[in-house]
């Protein structure tokens, strides 16, 4: 079997070309945290898998980096740049935060907490299922970190 | 949706997201340039991001006709880009989701470019997924009707409905939550003046015995050792103050006493009377109600949350009220014995609130920390014992005890850091409290022997002790306002939950002059019958069908067709969105729902066993039936043989903690309850799906039984089951797509039904079941 080759359309559609008719698929990361960049399930409409990346290494320079583009689609979250408030609200509590993509307000239930990630940082889930990261407590600044405190080591 | 639900979910919106509550007035007249006047949003949501992932705000509004992306500048709320295309273009949509960002692909068709692409986070997902859903719809051959729909509030609700998940409280009504919970003390009126009398007047008591000591010595002592009183007078007013003391001490116990023990009762009928009210309204909600909560958060609402708040009024309320009063009669007391060195004491008290209020500060931070690792710690043993038998399978014991012991210690660590804080802060607020007498001692020596060797003592030396006396109370209500302020809180988010419950309308609701049915006949009819669980998903399409009294009806189907969901209507656990369905010729919502269930039986495919005796659980419906009735049920429900073998027979205990009943046991079991129940229309769903062969004919015949002279709707995958039936009715995908007896059904060379038929048939023969 040829080496596939991946590409990526402009409005962000990833395709494989490994016969004649290219195939539209998704990709499906399947250890996003522990090995983001490497099993990587590439599935078509219904959901099939077509192709399984074990690494990106192993690929031609330009589908490396068609799936590095959807790769970072796909592992979008929010990372948390600096914390202005989290405050408790009955069964919630509400962080107000500046991201890398902006502002944002979000909750998270009172009982849940940071959830460590194997790469280092936390990560933060919200009640609509959003993620929110951050990579290294210690570049915040002081008035976060303090904010931070009571919910991360 | 009611208009009060939908004001919530905007000020949630509004309170807890930073996007706006509706669709902005300028994409309003943006869209009006394209579509025209007269052309309305039927549904918007917004994709929160861009190509490059940046947080920002582009609105997808989808009109009749076209489907149109607003794209707004980066501040304030003027339009950057319009862009629409017609909805019949659209010829699939495509998700992709990412951890925190959805991609959606508005595809066009084969071979054209894509429509166009949005962006968003989860935050939006529900409400763009319901803009999808009616694009896909409209590429089948049902398309949805959308007119129905209210763009603002379903909007509005997608957003809210997370946040209404996660907490029942909103802030703005924080005040109205606590007068609505003083309101459940008004029958006690009678009782709270009694305890409310007791704790002033026993506030007023304490008043006393620092004054009564600072006047024996003023009076006795003092005057005595300067020789100005005899023996005898000195030991009569002492005898008359020790006497008085002696009574303000009984008394106040007394007092005390009152006011514990009422405050206590009243606390504990309060608590009872909302687990009445929450578990009366409980009865009164819908079937839908149930399948949206979790069992575990409704019983911890009829029960912790109701003993909080005995908690609360028992001793909440009235230890606020006693200790305003007490700072207020202590101030009163110290100005008036004097006001010079009540000032002195007065005015570093802003100082104390602060210290106190910066440990509670600082305490707080450290109890969230340990509070995180405790759940950890708790969750680590909530994790392993239900799955011992795994652990224990796969010699993980050790691995698991490590995991509980670097948790257990991590806790422990944590604990110390709080220790630290309280340890520290004590003993400095007391060293505070103690070198403040000191300065009192230091304020007060001079007036007390004379400002210079020649001046003249201008205090009295037992002023200056009651003075002391009052000083050391002074400190008690400070700290329990700490305290109730944490108490208070804890209520209070009890109480809205509470209140939550009793606020929900249910959806079933009997109309005033309903009509009894005595007896129901049996005759069922669907006339155009469409349902939804929610607003945007229909699962019964526009399902019609007759049924006569006394007729067997089988009701098969892939699953996932709606089967169960018609049978839910029948039940009146629902009601139809459009459409109607009449028993006997009226509708259904016009009927008194308890008369008309009286008279339905319904077998399910995991019939559910209350607690308690076989006996009690087949008597549930009738019970007032006679114990051969039940031996006669359970006979003809085949259940009677193995109820026998049972060590004690029908008296076994079943349900939860009971006798685990298997599953074909339970079925018979609630086939004989049906049976006793003796209804005129019986419901059977999937009873006999997931028992062996052998129970299976038992049950079978048994259902046999049960179908004389009455209708009978039965769903069953194995169609042999429905031998019997007169008629058979096929769903598919919410429509009812055949009907007819067996044998015309397998006329239909291409029909669902002989496909299902085929199928089951070869199965059979492959493995000669
Ligand atoms: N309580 C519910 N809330 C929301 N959706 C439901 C609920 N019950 C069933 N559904 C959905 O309705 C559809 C039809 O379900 P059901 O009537 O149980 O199918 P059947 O009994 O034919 O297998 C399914 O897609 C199911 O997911
Ligand atoms: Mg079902």
């Amino acid at each position: 079997m040829n080496a596939p080759a991946i590409r990526r359309t402009e409005e962000g559609q990833l395709l494989v070309h490994q016969e004649e008719q290219p195939i539209a698929v998704s990709l499906r990361p399947c250890f996003p945290w522990s090995f983001p960049e490497s099993f990587l399930s590439l599935r078509d409409k219904d959901g099939k898998e077509v192709l399984l990346i074990e690494s990106l290494e192993s690929l031609d320079s330009e589908s490396r980096s068609a799936l590095q583009d959807a790769l970072a689609e796909s592992r979008f979250t929010l990372e948390i740049h600096k914390i202005h408030s989290i405050e408790r609200n009955f069964e919630m509590r509400i962080w107000k935060v500046d991201t890398n993509r902006g502002a944002r307000t979000f909750e998270i239930r009172l009982d849940d907490w940071p959830r460590k990630l194997p790469g280092g940082g936390i990560a933060i889930v919200d009640l609509a299922g959003d993620l929110y990261t951050i990579q290294d407590q210690e570049q915040l600044d002081p008035t976060s970190r303090k904010l931070l405190f009571a919910y991360a080591d | 949706m009611s208009t009060r639900n939908h004001q919530r979910n905007l000020n949630l919106v509004k309170a807890y997201t930073d996007q706006p509550e509706t669709l902005p007035p300028s994409v309003y007249s943006a869209l009006e340039e394209v579509w025209g006047r007269s052309v309305s949003v039927q549904l918007y949501a917004l994709a929160d991001l861009n190509p490059q992932l940046q947080l920002s705000q582009t609105w997808i509004c989808l009109g009749p006709t076209h489907l149109a992306l607003v794209k707004m500048k980066p501040k304030g709320n003027e339009i950057d880009q319009v862009s629409q295309f017609p909805r019949e273009q659209i010829k699939g949509v495509l998700e992709h989701f990412g951890l925190s960002c959805t991609t959606v692909t508005f595809a066009g068709a084969d071979g054209e470019p894509n429509l166009g692409i949005i962006r968003f986070t989860h935050r939006q997902r529900q409400a763009v997924g319901a803009i999808i859903f009616v694009l896909r719809q409209s590429l089948t051959d049902s398309p949805f009707k959308v007119q129905e729909l209210n763009a603002d509030e379903e909007y509005a609700e997608a957003l809210a409905q997370p946040i209404k998940s996660a907490q029942a409280a909103f802030s703005d009504t924080n005040r109205a939550v606590f007068w609505r919970l003083l309101g459940y003390l008004k029958p006690y009126k009678g009782q709270i003046i009694l305890g409310f009398v007791a704790a002033f007047i026993m506030t007023a008591l304490m008043m006393v015995p620092a004054f009564i000591t600072g006047r024996l010595i003023d009076t006795v002592v003092t005057p005595f050792q300067d020789g100005e009183i005899l023996w005898e007078n000195a030991w009569k007013t002492a005898w008359l103050l020790l006497a008085t003391l002696v009574t303000t001490q009984i008394l106040r116990q007394f007092f005390l006493w009152i006011r514990l023990r009422w405050m206590a009762y009243i606390g504990e009928y309060i608590a009872r009377d909302l687990r009445r009210d929450i578990y009366d309204h409980l009865h009164r909600l819908s079937v839908q109600y149930f399948s949206k909560m979790n069992t575990g958060s409704i019983i911890s609402r009829v029960s912790s949350d109701s003993d909080r708040i005995w908690e609360f009024i028992a001793f909440g309320v009235t230890e606020a009220s006693v200790s305003v009063l007490l700072i207020f009669s202590l101030t009163g007391m110290m100005m008036y014995l004097d006001w010079q060195l009540g000032l002195f004491v007065l005015l570093p008290l802003p100082i104390i609130f602060l210290l106190i209020y910066w440990n509670g500060k600082a305490m707080h931070g450290a109890f969230l920390r340990i509070w995180r690792k405790w759940s950890h710690l708790t969750s680590v043993i909530s994790d392993t014992v239900p799955g011992i038998r795994v652990v224990k399978a796969f010699n993980q014991g050790d691995r698991e005890r490590t995991r509980f012991g670097s948790s257990n210690n991590s806790y422990v660590d944590e604990t110390f850091r709080i220790h630290n804080i309280w340890t520290s802060f004590w003993p400095l607020f007391i060293l505070g409290i103690q070198m403040m007498q000191v300065a009192v001692w230091a304020f007060a020596i001079p007036r007390l022997i004379g400002g210079s060797p020649t001046g003249q003592p201008s205090m009295e030396i037992g002023v200056f002790v009651s003075f002391l006396l009052y000083l050391g109370l002074f400190f008690w209500p400070l700290e329990t306002f700490a305290q109730i302020s944490r108490m208070m809180n804890r209520s209070l988010s009890s109480a809205y939950r509470i209140f939550e419950v009793l606020d929900t309308e249910p959806e079933v609701v009997d109309k005033e002059d309903a009509r009894k049915l005595d007896p129901v006949v049996g005759a069922i009819e669907f006339k155009d019958v469409i349902f939804g669980y929610d607003p945007v998903r229909q699962i019964l399409k526009g399902v019609s069908f007759k049924v006569k009294p006394g007729e067997m009806i089988g009701l098969v189907g892939p699953s996932g067709a709606g089967k169960t969901t018609v049978i839910n209507l029948i039940a009146r656990f629902y009601d139809a969105d459009s459409g109607e369905i009449r028993i006997d010729g009226h509708d259904i919502q016009d009927l008194d729902t308890g008369n008309y269930r009286s008279q339905l039986g319904m077998v399910m495919q995991d019939p559910y066993l209350f607690h308690g005796t076989i006996l009690e659980n087949i008597r549930y419906g009738q019970r007032d039936a006679t114990v051969e009735q039940v031996i006669r049920a359970s006979k003809a429900a085949n259940a009677h043989d193995f109820i026998c073998k049972l060590p004690q027979g029908y008296d076994t205990i079943v349900g939860e903690r009971g006798h685990t009943l298997s599953g074909g046991e339970r079925q018979r079991v609630s086939i004989a309850r049906a049976i006793l129940h003796d209804p005129k229309i019986l419901i059977l769903d999937e009873a006999t799906s997931s028992v062996d062969t052998e129970t299976e004919r038992n049950i079978q015949e048994a259902i046999d039984r049960l179908t004389e002279n009455r209708t009978v709707i039965a769903i069953a995958h194995r169609l042999s089951t429905l031998r019997k039936a007169n008629r058979l009715f096929v769903m598919k995908e919410g429509y009812l797509v055949e009907e007819g007896t067996h044998e015309a059904l397998l006329q239909k060379a291409d029909g669902v039904y002989r496909k299902l038929y085929d199928m089951q048939r070869e199965l059979h023969e492959a493995y000669a079941l």
